[in-house]
């Protein structure tokens, strides 16, 4: 077996700061996994994307603190609604640091807020994903 | 969940997880696609090959759009190179796509190369099957090529459309050498820019050389970003479809086709079980040595492996 | 000199380079600037080539601008921290418009959900800007209406007709459109998409030709470097972008042939400028930027008008630099960062809040940035005379060596056959990806230092700040509002005026007369960008993904 994991990435919505997106899609590949990158979406996107590319790990980027609360809501609903809960989210961007808990009880697994070293995000996916 | 079952109902995710099996060699795999296999053969397999950034993921996504107006259903797998360094790869032929994927008939999967020379990955064409078990009636397989390395994709797909933009004068210098094997149809995408005519005569001024075989292979011209002439390449794929089915040629693809994919499975096999008996025991190891010591040549030490090989099962 | 001591004596660090890598010497000598001319590449301020400042009398005859960049939720609670911030002596304002305006949305259409008064304040008709100004003395103070490509012309011709109808003679109205469609492509990325970037330049042309003549005093657009900073390049890119982007509008206009020379519109370009952390990097950078604005002017387009060869700015310091853990540290950058910009000869200034990397700023925060350039305008006394780090050897010789390598940038660029190409080829968006990686590189690494970051951590951040949150009911609100709107109406008279902005578009004469009829009538931002932008991506085409790809993957 030669196995590779799959991450999915996406900025949420309409936020455009794409630059640690970039950065970290960056990492994922040098850190030797498969990133599938859509660019922007809608919750409902990105859920029947991680169906069809079966990726082991759900990426979600946005800076838009005011937003990406009540989208990520949404994201959850959705990949619960497919069964897709084998899936470790993760989320990086801005939240508010007092929003933070909120995230991980909608099940988003890891936050990485900006200034995350992206060695972190690389090694957090690598021992995270489900055997 | 019973995967041969649940592809052959058109369960998208058993499709998936199917695919993902078979790219990472997983066991089962085979025996999933052995059940597989008898359901194939009524997809028709189109590539879409040229240079990066031609507009080929946005072409894929613009025919996607009219064949599902045609009432087909469609399969896309996207290929993009594996990074040759750390194994990874950031497949991006998506963000170009995001106009059908969410239609029930339509189902696009990425994939990395994985060390696979060519333009393909080695599962291109096991995946290709689970689309075609699963019932999609087109699989379009977008790949990036210059040059002579679409000849793989070529043997897959019934049809090869190869993307050419105006202004590229390189690369269609480059890919005059394998010119005349690989497409059946010739795109000039971004006809919006100028030099479109140009490249259109000058390509068909190429073609004029081309041994006479009896698909005259045309040059089409296609504004993707502005779904123009995507009707018209639909039915130039259609025709050459015809065309197969009529001499007789569409046998003899899939003839050409699995002839290949044989050889292939054969000699990984091969490959494989040598690798892994000289691996396992240290053997490799040991004879290295000699070789760098000079006690053996590396021909006589081949030469030695291959006679003490078992016969695999 | 004492040159022996040059070598002795251990150093920290093997190297030292600016931010943008140039290596940096020990000590400068007079040897470093011994070919430094004063009259040709220095001179008076006010005069030819305009390093040491674009007036005669910079801070000393009027102080920079403070402008701070703002807008949350609808009109009327922007309007409120304008009035704030007034009260508070801001002399500029600068509207920060939400995601969904951004790209043409009115807040009822359904790609709106959850991106109203997102990032800025919902403005989508002529309504909005009125209520937003509510009681602000606009012909007295400027006004950038900042926004991203899509709604140059009708973001405009809004706040011109708000002015129009208080009796505003247009001719006096002061202030900047931000409209720049070529900053955002360098951030982002257009590839090879000619139509719709080419469509996005003819609308900022548009807007150039037309205030030439109706609205002199109106800054068309302004160059903004700074998107394409923050998204990564660095400060000799920077600047080398800056001016080439500024070239190829100038191309735009004149390639019409309907009269105009470079002196005509020239006068009213602006530019927005980042000021990042490399304090003398940074000075340097707008030092250079002026005088290798000036010699492009003279030498390419022999421009005569002298408004023609200054480079006007306005600067926004860093937001990138800015950091989530422990942000009052940011307090202490911005003032560093103002600080630069000052002493970079800067005609207006944004000054960040320190919890720039949270959210959109607190009214406890702005009035902090506030006070901060005053502090700096009224204290400091670094107003009192011009360009005080001029002969500076260290100083003059980062000017030269910016300088020389942003030319190189430019060139690069004209290689590429221009900035408009060069995006179109998607060759910019590589060169911004490729610093932006290598300055996260830097910082995984260690050998760029973040206080907070990757040094001096804190488990805890040792003081609260608090938080803006966006109205929750905001989108609902604003969702009423534009219906409101589109059923109390003249909605003939909408059509009416939308025929003729198609007419205007199709034809190719400038949109902006159509543009400020169909405002006047109250049609809204999306029906308005429907006919000037959306209609000119790939027909067929509905999702806002694809044609979202299509402006920045
Ligand atoms: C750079 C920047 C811009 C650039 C964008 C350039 C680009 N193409 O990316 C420019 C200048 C164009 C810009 C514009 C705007 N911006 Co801005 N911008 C920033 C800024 C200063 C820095 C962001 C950045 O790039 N940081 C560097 C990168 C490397 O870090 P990062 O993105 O945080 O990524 C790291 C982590 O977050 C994490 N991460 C990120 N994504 C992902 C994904 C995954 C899967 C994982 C695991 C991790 C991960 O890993 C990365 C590495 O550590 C922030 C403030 C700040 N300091 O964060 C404001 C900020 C994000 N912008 C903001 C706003 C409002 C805007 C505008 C809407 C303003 C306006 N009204 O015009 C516009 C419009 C943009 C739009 N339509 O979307 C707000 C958002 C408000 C909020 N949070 O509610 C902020 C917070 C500033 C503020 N306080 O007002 N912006
Ligand atoms: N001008 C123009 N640009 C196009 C056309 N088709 C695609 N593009 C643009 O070309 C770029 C690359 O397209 P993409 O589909 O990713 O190309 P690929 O790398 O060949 O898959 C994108 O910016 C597209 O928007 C077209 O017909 N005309
Ligand atoms: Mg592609």
């Amino acid at each position: 077996m030669e196995r590779k994991i799959r991450v999915l990435t996406a900025k949420l919505g309409f936020d455009m700061h794409n630059r640690g997106m970039s950065v970290v899609n960056r990492a994922l590949r040098d850190g030797g996994t498969e990133v599938v990158y859509i660019g922007n979406q809608f919750p409902e996107g990105i859920a029947e994307t991680a169906l069809q590319e079966d990726v082991d790990v759900i990426g979600i980027s946005s800076l838009n603190s005011a937003s990406s609360l009540e989208l990520m809501e949404r994201v959850m609903g959705i990949i619960k609604k497919k069964h897709l809960e084998d899936k470790l989210v993760i989320f990086g961007g801005i939240v508010l640091p007092d929003d933070v808990p909120k995230l991980k009880e909608m099940g988003v697994n890891e936050y990485f807020p900006p200034g995350s070293n992206v060695d972190s995000i690389v090694s957090y996916i690598k021992e995270n994903v489900p055997q | 969940m019973d995967i041969a079952k649940e592809v052959l109902n058109g369960n998208k995710r058993a499709v998936s997880r199917m695919i993902t099996l078979i790219e990472n060699k997983d066991p089962v795999a085979k025996e999933i696609i052995n059940e597989l296999y008898p359901h194939t053969g009524s997809g028709k397999i189109v590539g879409i090959t040229g240079p990066p950034g031609v507009g080929k993921s946005t072409l894929v996504d613009q025919m996607i759009k009219e064949w599902r107006k045609r009432d087909k259903k469609i399969a896309v797998v996207a290929i993009d190179p594996t990074s040759p360094f750390h194994g990874g790869a950031i497949l991006g032929d998506r963000i170009r796509m995001q106009d059908n994927f969410l239609d029930e008939n339509v189902f696009i999967r990425s994939m990395g190369t994985r060390g696979a020379y060519g333009g393909l990955s080695k599962s291109t064409g096991e995946a290709v099957n689970v689309f075609d078990a699963a019932g999609y009636d087109i699989i379009l397989i977008e790949t990036v090529g210059a040059g002579q390395v679409e000849v793989d994709i070529a043997k897959l797909a019934h049809t090869t459309t190869v993307v050419v933009v105006p202004g590229l004068g390189d690369a269609i210098q480059t890919m005059k050498a394998g010119m005349f094997e690989i497409p059946d149809i010739i795109v000039v995408n971004k006809a919006d820019l100028t030099g479109a005519d140009d490249a259109v005569m000058e390509l068909e001024l190429m073609l004029a050389w081309a041994p006479k075989i009896e698909w005259k292979m045309s040059v089409l011209k296609t504004i993707a970003l502005e779904n123009d002439g995507i009707e018209e390449l639909l039915d130039e794929v259609e025709r050459h479809w015809k065309y197969l089915e009529e001499t007789g040629m569409l046998y003899k693809r899939e003839e050409t086709r699995y002839e290949e994919e044989l050889v292939d499975l054969v000699t990984e096999n091969i490959k494989e079980s040598v690798l892994k008996e000289i691996k396992s025991n240290g053997k490799l190891d040991m004879i290295v040595k000699k070789i760098v010591s000079r006690k053996i040549t590396p021909y006589t030490a081949a030469d030695e492996i291959l006679a003490g090989l078992k016969p695999n099962k | 000199m004492e040159k022996s001591n040059i070598a002795k004596g251990k150093e920290r660090k093997e190297v030292f380079t600016t931010s943008s890598g140039i290596p940096i010497k020990r000590i400068y000598t007079p040897e470093d600037v011994a070919d430094l001319d004063y009259n040709r590449d220095l001179g008076p301020s006010g005069e030819d080539p305009y390093t040491r400042g674009i007036y005669p009398t910079m801070y000393r005859g009027k102080l920079w601008t403070i402008r701070q960049f703002g807008g949350l939720n609808a009109a009327e609670a922007t309007n409120d921290r304008y009035k704030l911030m007034y009260q508070m002596g801001v002399t500029g304002f600068a509207i920060a418009i939400d995601d969904a305006s951004l790209i043409g949305f009115d807040p009822d259409s359904p790609e709106a959900e959850g991106e109203v008064g997102v990032g800025g304040v919902s403005v989508f008709s002529l309504k909005d800007m009125e209520d937003m100004f509510d009681g602000l003395p606009i012909d007295k103070i400027s006004t950038a209406v900042i926004q991203a490509i899509n709604t140059t012309c009708p973001h405009t011709a809004m706040y011109l007709a708000l002015a129009e109808n208080r009796g505003i003679d247009l001719r006096d109205v002061d202030g900047t459109t931000e409209g720049d469609p070529c900053s955002f492509g360098g951030c982002s990325d257009l590839k090879a998409n000619p139509a719709p970037v080419r469509q996005l330049m003819r609308l900022c042309g548009d807007l150039v030709e037309w205030c030439a003549i109706n609205a002199p005093k109106w800054h068309p657009v302004s160059f903004t470097s700074y998107n394409y900073r923050e998204a990564g390049v660095n400060a000799y890119q920077e600047i080398g972008g800056l001016v080439a982007s500024a070239v190829d509008l100038i191309e735009e206009v004149l390639s019409r042939d309907r009269g105009l020379t470079v002196d005509d519109f020239v006068p009213h370009y602006t530019f927005h400028l980042a000021s990042h952390n490399d304090f003398f990097e940074e000075i340097a950078k707008m030092r250079a930027a002026r005088r290798m604005w000036c010699k492009i002017m003279t030498e390419r387009y022999d421009a005569k008008d002298p408004r023609t060869k200054m480079l006007r700015f306005h600067v926004q310091t860093s937001g990138s630099t800015l950091t989530y853990q422990q942000p009052i540290n940011n307090a202490i950058r911005v003032a560093y960062q103002s600080l630069a910009a000052a002493l970079g000869g800067v005609q207006s200034l944004h000054a960040c809040s320190y919890d720039e990397a949270l959210c959109i700023p607190t009214e406890e925060a702005v009035t902090l940035s506030i006070r901060t350039q005053q502090i700096l305008q009224n204290e400091s006394n670094v107003t009192n005379t011009i360009d005080p780090l001029a002969g500076s050897y260290y100083v003059e010789s980062l000017t030269n060596e910016v300088e020389k390598r942003a030319m190189d940038f430019f060139h690069q660029i004209e290689d590429h056959g221009g900035w408009t190409k060069a995006l179109e080829l998607g060759w910019l968006r590589q060169q911004t990806e490729k610093e932006a990686i290598k300055y996260e590189e830097e910082i995984r690494t260690g050998k760029r230092r973040i206080v907070g970051v990757n040094c001096f951590q804190m488990e805890e951040d040792p003081s609260k700040i608090t938080y803006f949150r966006p109205d929750p009911e905001i989108y609902k609100k604003q969702k009423a509002r534009a219906e409101k709107l589109k059923e109390e109406r003249d909605n003939d008279k909408v059509e009416e005026t939308l025929n003729e902005l198609r007419d205007a578009d199709d034809s190719g004469e400038n949109v902006m007369p159509a543009m400020m009829k169909a405002v006047k009538a109250y049609a809204t931002l999306e029906e308005m960008t429907d006919v000037t932008v959306r209609r000119h991506f790939a027909s067929g085409t509905k999702s806002i993904f694809s044609h979202l790809s299509r402006m920045i993957e």
